[in-house]
């Protein structure tokens, strides 16, 4: 399946972007780790560069991989736009029978996870070696609570 | 340009930005002037991280707002440092309100954000606009 489900969750502003402030902050890397796709975001996920995380994790589902690790330990600024992303991007995944992980240990990310709830539904791992062994060791967000959300 | 008179007596620093086009580089410049106010204000490094995404989040609210309907329309940033002791962020649109979506998706989670990265927060929606009113308590002692 290439095409998302759940188009409404995109808001419409990601259409009505600037170049100006867009690619600039973001980097996103999309690796192959033998049966595993690693997609790196390095920068902002902010309206401006959100739809890039949305294209390039469409496109990681799209490879068909046994395992998705979605590598956010350099992310340093992280909205509701980014939460999205990786929401959508967890719902195509296991909707193709693909592991979805994420690495993430720094404040900018796991506090937006944590506050939202969405800690508690997605498997989080310390570092990428982690991640793509499925060693979950003491995941960080092992002390959040589930919540709706 | 000029604050009112309640809030004149009592701000002691101010950053005011008034008429924001909602496109994603004004406010992502927004948030960069918003970074370097809140550095000089006496947060913790811990609550400017908070304000900076909990004021995002409102900003992003806002100018979802504003596009909807009949056009663009403008987005007023008010920050404060209040001799009171706290630091407070108004982010208005003139926007109307869209009914809720039955997933909470991208809007429903910043809204969530603002309320848990504030110390305090109220967002009111009215027909005119909504108006998102955010407090941070400066502790000297941290």
């Amino acid at each position: 399946m290439g095409e998302l489900d759940g188009r409404r969750d995109f808001n419409p502003l990601l259409d009505a972007r600037d170049p100006r402030a867009g690619d600039e902050r973001i980097t996103i890397a999309l690796q192959r780790h033998g049966d595993a796709v690693v997609v790196v975001v390095d920068g902002e996920v902010d309206l401006a560069t959100g739809a890039r995380m949305n294209e390039v994790l469409a496109a990681a589902v799209a490879a068909a991989p046994a395992t998705l690790v979605v590598d956010l330990e350099r992310v340093s600024f992280f909205t509701s736009v980014g939460l999205t992303a990786l929401a959508l991007g967890q719902r195509a995944a296991v909707e193709a029978d693909i592991a979805f992980r994420v690495v993430a240990t720094g404040r900018a990310i796991l506090r937006p996870l944590q506050i939202t709830g969405m800690a508690a539904g997605i498997a989080i791992y310390p570092t990428l070696a982690q991640a793509l062994a499925g060693d979950r060791g003491d995941p960080p967000n092992s002390a959040c609570p589930p919540q709706d959300g | 340009m000029t604050p009112p008179p309640e809030d004149r007596q009592t701000a002691t620093a101010e950053l005011v930005r008034r008429g924001i086009p909602g496109g994603a580089a004004h406010l992502a410049l927004v948030r960069r002037e918003l970074r370097a106010w809140a550095a000089t204000v006496g947060l913790s490094v811990q609550d400017i991280d908070g304000l900076l995404l909990a004021s995002y989040e409102a900003l992003a609210n806002a100018a979802e707002h504003a596009y909807s309907g009949d056009g663009p329309r403008l987005v007023d940033l008010v920050a404060t440092q209040h001799s009171g002791g706290y630091v407070q962020v108004v982010v208005q649109d003139y926007g109307s309100w869209r009914p809720e979506p039955a997933d909470p998706g991208f809007r429903g989670r910043g809204l969530v954000m603002i309320r848990n990265l504030a110390h305090d927060a109220e967002i009111r929606k009215e027909a005119e606009g909504t108006t998102v009113v955010m407090r941070w308590r400066l502790t000297p002692d941290r």
